[in-house]
């Protein structure tokens, strides 16, 4: 389940760098750029590479109080029990899913693009050839492709950003093309990019890097001695590869380049296809393809990982007597069945950025629970459970219009913004210099984005509910540990996971 | 103003390659160390993962 936990450092950081980016990454990137300009691709790459480094003394943290452990979930269900356990192990499922989904349908329009197989046969032929190597070998086999994919990947990136800026015409683009931008796009300081890009990713890959497993499962694979250049190498690879495919956004607005359909999705491709000849073009497809699978397979690894340690080791079997031999089975059903749910809800192409957003503040309203659960002993089981529930239902109320944001009601959701705007701040903070810091930032960031938000803020509707998200969880969490406290001993943690292995040896 | 559309060009031009040079440092560094650990692990006769 995480390949002996002695990965080491060339592996490892390849292979977080392929399952960080998705395929549909890539073609946001671009889209960021097109949309906002040239800070486009900054507000889109570099807030998600700064995630994986701002994850990294946490992930420390976890794998020092549980080196054997093999999911964050698991680690929950000694710190707090059975609940705090499936909401998390929930909310993995459900955010795994819809990964696999959204990638199977990037796959899928793919190949519908650059091949005679229509859409519903690239998805079948994608997610078939995904779960076969996934199958052979789970993680060991995920990481080992995840190594492959992402040579090509930046292999494709180090040659295609390159050679398309040259064939669209070189530096001459920029003088010429100067009048297709306006002021906001011409700006690297742009509050537009900022607001409606920026501030809410954010919010939500802080969230999903804190509540997708598949990040956690590579951090207990690697190395002890390799986590931190993993993780900086992981950052680095990541922004590079993401806000270079971005910048193909950026030459397209400059071009004056419309997307055909109307559909922004199709710019990456559009370009790859005006300028690229056949041999790039298949460069370009192992790109995109080597994305989406490394993520798929990763998805698949962490769904079985769940399944396995989760719900059956830690809620089925008996205390000490999983059956290696059923967990392995039931690992591979979960990857079957899965591929067959994912493939299933992406030939009904629904709408992904809605379902993305809400896995995002699904994550988003766990962030500060979980890790308030590996830092502070009187975090109890109520408090963590509460204060997930209370965030999702603030969550749900705002983002879908349930609540309208009008009156006293916007004053206290503008309120509570800008707390889950200090929430965040202070968790960045917290990771890297410790507890005073972390509030001391905290404190900085919601008093001075006060007189900037209160009044302001609920005017971004999908940014004020990730923030609630934040803030709600942070508050309830607090109070409720406060009020009631627990008081764990984190020298349980240790003793308490990875069993399995043992058993299994 | 001649001179100022130039400067912006090139300076935009740096920014528009200043990616792929990144990524191809990170390739190289992933696929040395690649490397450097299938030796020690053929070497110590044990799996890489």
């Amino acid at each position: 389940m995480n390949a002996g936990s002695k990965v080491g450092f060339g592996i490892s950081a390849a292979s977080m760098t392929a399952t960080w980016i998705w395929a549909a990454s890539l073609y946001a990137a671009a889209t960021s750029g097109y949309t906002f300009g040239v800070s486009g691709p900054l507000h889109y790459g570099l807030w998600g590479a700064l995630m994986i480094l701002f994850i990294y003394p946490f992930g420390k943290r976890i794998r020092s109080l549980a080196p054997d452990a093999h999911s964050l979930a698991e680690i929950l269900h000694a710190r707090h029990g059975s609940s705090s356990q499936l909401i998390l192990a929930g909310s993995n499922i459900i955010g795994s899913i819809l990964s696999l989904v959204s990638n199977y349908i990037a796959g899928g329009v793919l190949i519908a693009m650059l091949t005679p197989l229509n859409f519903s046969t690239g998805i079948l032929v994608i997610a078939a050839g995904v779960l076969l190597y996934t199958l052979w070998s789970g993680l060991r086999a995920s990481i080992l492709t995840d190594f492959i994919q992402v040579c090509a990947m930046l292999l494709a990136v180090v040659i295609l950003v390159p050679t398309i800026f040259h064939l669209a015409g070189g530096p001459d683009i920029f003088r010429e093309g100067q009048g297709n931008l306006n002021q906001q796009q011409l700006s690297f300081f742009s509050s537009d990019a900022f607001f409606n890009q920026g501030a809410p990713y954010i919010a939500a890959v802080l969230a999903y890097a804190i509540g997708n497993q598949t990040i956690a499962q590579r951090l207990f694979a690697v190395r002890p001695d390799k986590i931190k250049a993993t993780f900086v190498t992981a950052t680095v690879g990541y922004g590079a590869t993401v806000i270079g495919i971005g910048m193909l956004g950026v030459l397209a607005l400059y071009l004056g380049i419309k997307p055909i359909d109307g559909d922004v999705n199709n710019l990456v491709p559009q370009l790859a296809a005006s300028y690229l000849g056949a041999g790039l073009l298949s460069l370009f497809f192992i790109l995109i393809i080597g994305a989406m699978a490394s993520t798929a397979d990763s998805d698949l690894s962490a769904l079985s990982s769940i399944v396995m340690t989760d719900i059956y080791g830690r809620n089925i079997a008996r205390p000490g007597k999983a059956n290696p031999r059923l967990m392995l089975l039931l690992g591979r059903l979960t990857m079957v069945a899965s591929t067959a749910l994912a493939v299933y809800i992406a030939s009904n192409r629904l709408n992904i950025l809605e379902l993305l957003v809400l896995v995002g503040a699904i994550w988003g309203a766990l962030v500060f629970p979980v890790i308030a659960s590996f830092y502070w002993r009187k975090v109890s089981n109520t408090a963590f459970s509460v204060a997930v529930l209370g965030a999702l239902v603030s969550f749900f109320a705002v983002r879908f219009g349930f609540v309208a944001l009008t009156g006293d009601t916007a004053l206290l959701t503008d309120i509570l913004s800008v707390i889950g705007v200090g929430v965040i701040a202070g968790l960045m903070a917290f990771g890297f210099w410790g507890a005073r810091v972390g509030v001391l930032t905290g404190v900085i960031a919601t008093v001075v984005s006060a007189p900037f938000g209160i009044g302001f803020l609920h005017t971004y509707p999908v940014l004020t509910a990730s923030l609630l998200a934040y803030a709600v969880s942070a508050i309830l969490c607090i109070g409720i540990s406060l009020l009631r406290p627990d008081n764990f001993d984190f020298g349980l943690l240790a003793r308490a996971t990875g069993r399995f292995d043992i058993t299994t040896n | 103003m001649l001179e100022a559309v130039d400067m912006m060009s090139y300076w935009m031009t740096a920014y528009v390659l200043v990616w792929p040079a990144l990524v191809a440092v990170v390739l190289s560094v992933l696929v040395l160390s690649f490397i450097r650990e299938w030796r020690a692990a053929r070497k110590e006769g044990r799996a890489m993962i």
